[in-house]
């Protein structure tokens, strides 16, 4: 028991009452304080709840934690916080409408309520800990105009200015991870909860694979290699995936054209978003043609997700546009039917589907008035058969693990994310506006889903596709676009030359 | 068989609660208990009179499991039952006086359509400028009520009455009763009619399927291209065309003319129903029979002992609490 | 006149600084009508065997703010939807109040207080003053303090204050006690202006309250305009009753299609704004 004065999970079981998914079957865990740790393993794994458990947020079904010794009871994010334990997750909570300094203040450890905030000496506190750390912030600043890596910031300003311990980082993006490394060397524990195994190897000093819910082991990083890891994480049969990622498309489609098929999507100056964040564009002009992917990469709160919803024609009350032309089929953005146009959106839980609703009822959605579903085309009656038939038709192509009548909810992300897939691919559209769909997925899946989407790309169907995933742009597209702040930087053929690094430049 | 004993736990803790209350303001409680339990079923007269009431609050519970569906609170039906009954029972007055099976359809549609209107007025200032419904339909039908009061006693009274009342309808606008000498007449047909035609609509027909999903969802349903006007206007459109018809219906079988507060309670009733029944149209039949059963037999306890006509009241509050507190589903997920 | 609008106004005000706490916490408390009620049973039955106005105006908000506060509590507890058990609130405590008087004082309608109280304005002039007072004190805590930041953070996101260490709940909770306090207040001065309970003595005030905080754009300030609007109107349906002899059965529900109206014109005034 080297280990005797750091953390302790011990025999952790955690069942989810919604979907039965046991998240956590038996994980017992020693993590030494003033180190680097890494949770790796595939969507599903575990690793957020293990974590989510530590940090107060989650109650386990059973087990024990003890933290420097003593038994440990946590009950709340409140709990883990004063014993100095803190987790920063990768769906940030925030309050848009207050401040850089009113998110501090939640976030500490003695509120005094009655006493008057005293803006002067908290700013001084903020400057003191961006100098340190050589990050800047306006104290007044309010959260909802910050980007994504900012708001990640104020999250991390908020655990520090707590004096946090143990600081528990999920998917953390880069500036994050560098100011992760300058808390390590004062003697922090930082726990990082990654999909990336280089991630993994560069920055840990010890990893930790878990396995649908089962701990895999736990290694020094300096001891492993990259296809050992792999090869923990994803079981023998399927590392070779995960090391090679979807690359292996790339050979047969260097031969990229020069010129696009008959252009399908056109888009001639597009300008427009959310009028009231940073969430727009400007002047957008491209085109997709026949049988191609062409990925426009961008960062979701400065402009991709306005581009997103303004070529879908989604959410009109908040994207407007305000001048250009949007053409999909020579019509406008959601003049369409569901045939011809199929979309896949960014948020699978709120705009995809319904989740107390079940599989059929969300799979019919776009067809629904659809006269193939009615007990007779006079009668707009739904037939219980008609229903049932396209919902197993589904659920057997995409190999979907649950049935017609289970709720959306009781299907786990992949799945979810598979039904909704399948709801756009199925009557064969011959354009498919799809957005950050292999997210949070694990590789198995994600191939699955290009899989189909690549069925009906060879027989002509132009697919535009939005992410913020370079890596997957490269790994899927045959053109990329890519944009910075609001704007197309350029269009660029994806050939072998073309890297992440290069790409990444042009976008930040 | 876990379904099972959830409605037997809910039964006997329903079964303590009153006799509880019983306990605490009856000076022989187990009597009381008795005539509650067995009043509503010791005469035809009692018995008839259960059906009536029940088949109100059906439809009623019908129309406000519409608009809860749709994620919409209705709290105007109050005066969407009282202000269209009085608009439907003018009009049958002025109809002819042998006006027949005709007269009843004018009166009743006329009562609908008012109905219907007034709960319109609220969807559309919900659409159009974000006043919270549950807002704007209990101002509204507040002052309507008072409107209808004063319309009733002064306007339209009926001087020979000593009642507060307009005059009554011909008796050719009375619907075939079933079981005499109760009040007790087809409406209890009618409202399982409405009842299984609405649940027929939400789950197996489009126009349903797309309320219940904006309801649940707003982000899916505009992704689905559903309209939010329609969906906002049309449920408390329906919810106010089954107000209308509770409305009308307790005037041509019970009331034969508009009395001031004749209908007073059953707006909130219909609430309490859709709650009970999970806002699933058919089972509001079951979360009526409960509910007048209720009445019925604070009526019959009344009779024999100190029981007042408010215990009904607090019984009715105690089940709202007790459905919407879950006490059940938590301790099933314990067990 | 001003002395007869300032009883009709401040139970609607006390009533709406409540409810507009719990909004601002987000969650809007349904009740208040009811605890209106509670508030005033509370104080007569004080007044009757205790004979002091001072306990029984304290007692009065106290109790309503802890059945508040209980409510809200239990609702939470077990994952209730606080609309419905608000509504529920509202259905009994008139049942609960009437089987009480039944059985203590052995009459289900008017309750009089027999003995002697302090003058209508000294009644009306110190439920003003404690109405500014709470007004201002708690709209400095409001804006100025971390306790009103927690609010107004539990408001706009429940779990990005929980994942902060902080308790949404407990802050929602502790907003329903103050709400109930008030609804206390509002309901003693009730049955102190009118000397007695009266059954369903809040005559739908709560519920005016509630629309008040709409009324006002849910904002401080536009509280105050929405319970003057109130009063105006007040004074107008009054002034028309006198001059056209018309029965006040008619006005019973004026305040209400007044206040409906205000709502559909600031409904407007909001729409050309945004556009």
């Amino acid at each position: 028991m080297k280990n005797h004065e750091g953390i302790q999970l011990q025999h952790i079981h955690k069942t989810y009452a919604s979907n039965q998914v046991h998240a956590c079957d038996d994980i017992s865990l020693s993590l030494e304080l003033g180190l680097k740790h890494i949770i790796v393993g595939e969507n599903g794994a575990g690793k957020s709840t293990i974590m989510k458990i530590l940090s107060g947020d989650i109650r386990p079904d059973s087990g024990k934690i003890f933290y420097r010794g003593a038994p440990v009871s946590l009950t709340h994010p409140e709990d883990a916080l004063n014993l100095g334990i803190g987790m920063i997750h990768q769906v940030l909570h925030f309050f848009p409408e207050l401040t850089v300094r009113e998110h501090l203040i939640l976030g500490m450890k003695d509120l005094k309520p009655l006493k008057k905030i005293d803006s002067e000496s908290i700013d001084a506190h903020i400057a003191q800990i961006c100098k340190t750390y050589n990050i800047s912030f306006s104290p007044d600043e309010k959260v909802e105009h910050l980007d994504a890596v900012s708001r990640q910031l104020t999250a991390l300003l908020a655990l520090i200015s707590r004096n946090v311990e143990v600081f528990i980082l999920d998917e953390p993006p880069q500036e994050v991870l560098m100011i992760a490394q300058r808390l390590n060397e004062e003697g922090k524990t930082i726990i990082v909860i990654t999909h990336n195994i280089n991630d993994a190897i560069s920055f840990g000093d010890e990893v930790t694979v878990l396995r649908g819910g089962t701990l895999q082991g736990s290694y020094e990083t300096s001891t492993i290699t990259r296809e050992f890891l792999a090869n923990r994480i994803m079981g023998d049969h399927d590392s070779q995936m995960l090391l090679s990622g979807g690359k292996k498309r790339l050979s047969h489609q260097s031969d990229s054209r020069d010129l696009i098929g008959n252009p399908l999507v056109i888009l001639e100056h597009v300008s427009g978003g959310d009028l009231d964040s940073q969430d727009q564009v400007e002047d957008i002009s491209l085109e997709v043609g026949q049988g191609e992917t062409l990925a426009v990469v961008g960062i979701r709160d400065n402009g991709l997700k306005a581009l997103e919803s303004l070529v879908a024609g989604y959410k009109q009350s908040t994207y407007r546009q305000t001048s250009g032309r949007i053409r999909i089929l020579g019509k406008r953005a959601r003049e369409s039917s569901y045939d011809e146009v199929g979309y896949i959106p960014s948020e699978r839980l709120s705009t995809g589907g319904a989740v107390s609703m079940s599989v059929i009822e969300n799979l019919i959605m776009p067809w629904r008035r659809d006269r193939a579903l009615f007990r007779s085309s006079r009668i707009p009656i739904y037939s219980s058969k008609r229903l049932n038939k396209v919902a197993k038709d589904v659920i057997r192509d995409f190999s979907i693990k649950g049935s017609t009548q289970d709720s959306l909810l009781s299907l786990s992300g992949g799945n979810i994310q598979k039904l909704i897939t399948a709801r756009a691919l199925h009557h064969e559209p011959q354009v498919l506006i799809c957005a950050d769909i292999s997210w949070g997925l694990d590789i198995k899946t994600r191939e699955a889903l290009f899989n189909a989407i690549e069925v009906l790309k060879s027989r002509g169907m132009a697919v535009l596709f939005f992410t913020s995933e370079v890596n997957t742009a490269i790994d899927e597209a045959d053109r990329i676009a890519i944009l910075r702040r609001g704007r197309l930087v350029s269009i660029i053929k994806n050939t072998e030359k073309v890297t992440a690094q290069s790409i990444g430049e042009m976008m930040l | 068989m876990s379904r099972l004993l959830h409605s037997l736990y809910l039964i006997v803790l329903f079964i303590v609660i009153i006799f509880t209350i019983l306990l605490l303001i009856s000076p022989e409680p187990v009597m009381a208990f008795e005539d509650f339990v067995t009043g509503p079923f010791s005469n035809i007269y009692n018995t008839g009179n259960l059906f009536a009431i029940a088949a109100i609050l059906i439809i009623c519970g019908t129309g406000v499991s519409i608009s809860f569906q749709a994620g919409l609170f209705n709290l105007g039906g109050e005066a969407q039952i009282y202000s269209s009954a009085l608009v439907g029972t003018l009009v049958g007055l002025a109809l002819p006086e042998g006006s027949g099976f005709f007269g009843i359809l004018v009166v009743i549609i006329i009562s609908m359509i008012t109905g219907a209107a007034i709960a319109t007025i609220s969807g559309f200032l919900r659409y159009r400028y974000h006043i919270h419904e549950l807002i704007s339909s209990f101002l509204l039908s507040g002052g309507l009520l008072s409107l209808t009061d004063f319309l009733i006693s002064n306007t339209f009274r009926d001087s020979k009455s000593f009642l507060q009342t307009t005059s009554k309808l011909p008796e050719s606008f009375y619907l075939p009763s079933i079981l005499p000498p109760s009040n007790l007449t087809i409406t209890i047909l009618i409202a399982c009619t409405v009842a299984c035609i609405l649940w027929f609509w939400l789950y197996k027909m489009a126009g349903g399927y797309e309320m219940r999903v904006f309801g649940l969802n707003k982000d899916f349903a505009e992704f689905g291209n559903i309209s939010s006007r329609r969906y906002t206007i049309l449920p408390l459109m329906i919810n106010g065309a089954c107000f209308g018809l509770a409305g009308a219906l307790m005037i041509l079988s019970t009331q034969h003319a508009a009395i001031v507060g004749f209908s007073a309670g059953y707006g909130w009733n219909g609430i309490v129903i859709a709650l009970i029944a999970a806002n699933n149209p058919i089972m509001t039949i079951p979360a009526a029979f409960l509910l007048a059963w209720v009445e019925t037999g604070t009526r019959t306890a009344m009779a024999g002992s100190s029981v007042s006509l408010e215990m009904s009241e607090v019984i009715r509050g105690m089940i709202l609490l007790m459905i919407t507190l879950r006490f059940f589903k938590n301790r099933r997920s314990r067990s | 006149m001003i002395q007869s609008l300032m009883i009709y106004s401040l139970p609607i005000f006390l009533a709406a600084l409540g409810g507009y706490l719990t909004d601002k916490a987000g969650i809007l408390n349904i009740a208040i009508e009811g605890l209106i009620l509670c508030g005033a049973f509370i104080t007569f039955i004080f007044i009757y065997f205790l004979d002091s106005i001072f306990i029984a105006v304290i007692m009065a908000a106290v109790l309503t703010g802890l059945l508040s506060a209980g409510f809200a509590g239990l609702t939470m507890r077990f994952k209730g939807n606080i609309f419905i058990t608000g509504l529920a609130m509202n259905l009994l405590i008139p049942g609960v109040i009437t089987l009480i008087s039944k059985r203590v004082f052995l009459t289900g309608g008017v309750l009089q207080i027999t003995s002697t109280i302090v003058t209508t304005e000294t009644l009306v002039l110190g439920f003003l003053f404690l109405s500014c007072m709470i007004y201002l004190i708690s709209i400095y805590l409001l804006k100025n303090t971390q306790a009103g930041l927690l609010v107004r953070a539990t408001g706009l996101n429940r779990r990005a204050l929980e994942v902060r260490g902080g308790n949404p709940s407990r802050v929602q909770v502790l907003t329903f006690l103050f709400s109930g306090f008030m609804c206390g207040l509002s309901g003693a001065m009730l049955t102190l202006t009118v000397h007695a309970y009266v059954p369903n003595i809040s005559s739908g005030k709560g519920w005016l309250a509630l629309a008040a905080i709409y009324l006002g754009n849910q904002k401080a300030t536009g509280l105050i305009y929405a319970v003057l609007f109130f009063a105006i109107a007040e004074v107008l349906a009054n002034l028309a009753q006198g001059t056209f002899d018309l029965p006040s059965s008619l006005f019973v529900g004026f305040p209400y299609l007044v206040t409906f109206i205000g709502l559909i014109i600031r409904g407007m005034i909001d729409r050309t704004r945004r556009s």
